[in-house]
């Protein structure tokens, strides 16, 4: 057996956890390696020192001071009776405001955003729901396109039938300022939304967690030491995934993965 | 004692709080050091303490009785510990521990002066070595050789299978086997009287 090997044992060896075989053959080792007995005793004297950390009495009045919060929480209110009781945490509350907000930007930010490109109902017509993806005409060059919706709106009342102004109100937005050869591929105006409410499950599946360590037991996984990277990748804002927390606050944390490598 | 838990969780869930209150009179001590040691500080360990119960209480109507109540308790205690220090990344001062380490010796009245004065600088040096470690790992040492938890009940608080365990709380020794290093010595030349093996935390099992 190697020292590599040994050490990678000596945790279950102090524990007295290893098969029969195995400890006979890292008590062999040791009786022959100086430097794994050293490496055994560093940690057994590492370990000891962990003992001067007595228990400690908590504070007095504990459990008064929790009765009361509960009692206050449970207490009938009719805020809290209309509301839902996490509303009034100050993270999930901006949390929820702040995607409101967001939502709203979305559904009605202009279309003189850079990368948004906008179809003039004039032009297309027939463009709705269900056909939104085939038109070959969807897609312009920015420079062809109205300034403002307003004008696109006005261009649209000369020209569009009054059915179609009845569908379409509002000019169509694409994602890309570009023709593409197949536009029919092109048009995704539903993508912006869905981001904002990307399922946590989807992060699961895409969190690079390379401790392989920790991961709720709802499937978003938990990066303790990079949370910027898996809000990145869930799509959520750091509010959202805090507010998500709070609504659970049992099942998120560990999930350990089965690894050997013993 | 498990009828007896049973019966307390049972009568918590059905609404008595007197019976949730006898839970948290067992129970807190537990939940608390295991907080002290992940957080360094009895304030922040006090938070998470009623933290931990007004979850639980919130979410005892969740709780089927597969596990202990204490695991489960455990778990969510880890939860809150772990979740506050990601949210904070705390970066506990020389200062603040050395004043929970008075806080410690206060309640050391054992030996003279000079003994009481070693255990003190040693509780400080221990707990900044666990300081020092990555949280994930901390958490891993303060149940097995804090709380006293065997490897089953560590497993269960944390959800993973043994096969994993054995590999992270090797890891998470390692861990703590390097950060105590450069006080090792120390602490020996200093002759603080350090007991061997992990104790067990009656309070909970």
């Amino acid at each position: 057996m190697t020292c590599r090997r040994v050490r990678k044992r000596i945790s279950l060896y102090i524990d007295g956890r290893l098969p029969e075989d195995v400890r006979a053959g890292v008590q062999r080792h040791l009786e022959s390696c100086a430097d794994c007995r050293a490496y055994l005793t560093g940690m057994e004297r590492a370990l000891g020192t962990l003992t001067v950390l007595q228990p400690q009495t908590p504070p007095e009045g504990g459990w008064e001071r929790l009765r009361q919060r509960i009692e206050e929480q449970e207490a009938p209110s009719r805020t809290r009776q209309t509301v839902p009781a996490w509303w009034w945490r100050p993270v999930p509350a901006a949390a929820a405001a702040g995607v409101l907000i967001a939502a709203i930007v979305l559904l009605w930010r202009g279309p003189s955003d850079e990368n948004v490109a906008v179809v003039p109902p004039a032009k297309a017509p027939a463009v709705t729901v269900e056909n939104i993806t085939s038109p070959p005409d969807a897609v312009r060059e920015p420079e062809t396109l109205p300034a403002a919706p307003a004008a696109s709106a006005a261009a649209a009342a000369r020209t569009a039938p009054p059915a179609s102004m009845a569908a379409q109100p509002r000019p169509q937005r694409v994602a890309s300022v570009r023709p593409r050869p197949r536009p029919s591929v092109a048009p995704t105006p539903a993508a912006p939304p869905a981001l904002a409410t990307s399922p946590a499950p989807e992060a699961a599946r895409l969190e690079p967690d390379p401790e392989g360590y920790l991961a709720s037991a709802s499937g978003l996984d938990e990066a303790l030491d990079e949370p910027a990277a898996e809000l990145a990748l869930t799509g959520l804002t750091p509010l959202v995934a805090a507010a998500e927390q709070y609504m659970d606050p049992v099942a998120w944390v560990y999930d350990i993965s089965a690894e050997d490598w013993l | 004692m498990e009828q007896d838990e049973k019966r307390l969780v049972e009568k918590a869930q059905a609404g008595d709080l007197d019976a949730f209150g006898e839970l948290y009179e067992r129970f807190s001590p537990g939940v608390f050091n295991l907080a002290l040691r992940m957080v360094g500080s009895r304030e922040d360990a006090e938070d998470i303490r009623q933290e931990v119960f007004l979850r639980a209480h919130r979410a005892l109507k969740d709780f089927k009785g597969e596990a202990r109540f204490s695991t489960w308790l455990y778990r969510i205690a880890a939860n809150v510990a772990l979740d506050e220090i990601r949210r904070r990344k705390p970066t506990v001062s020389a200062d603040a521990l050395r004043e929970e380490s008075r806080w410690e010796a206060a309640a050391d009245d054992q030996g003279d002066p000079q003994e009481q004065l070693d255990r003190s600088l040693a509780r400080e040096a221990v707990q900044a070595a666990l300081m020092a470690m990555p949280p994930h790992y901390r958490i891993l040492v303060v149940l097995k050789h804090i709380e006293g938890l065997s490897y089953e009940e560590i497993a269960a608080v944390l959800g993973c299978t043994l096969t994993s365990l054995n590999v992270r709380l090797h890891r998470a020794r390692e861990s703590f086997r390097k950060a105590i290093g450069p006080h090792l010595q120390g602490l020996e030349e200093s002759g603080s009287d350090l007991p061997t093996g992990p104790k067990k935390n009656l309070a909970l099992y």
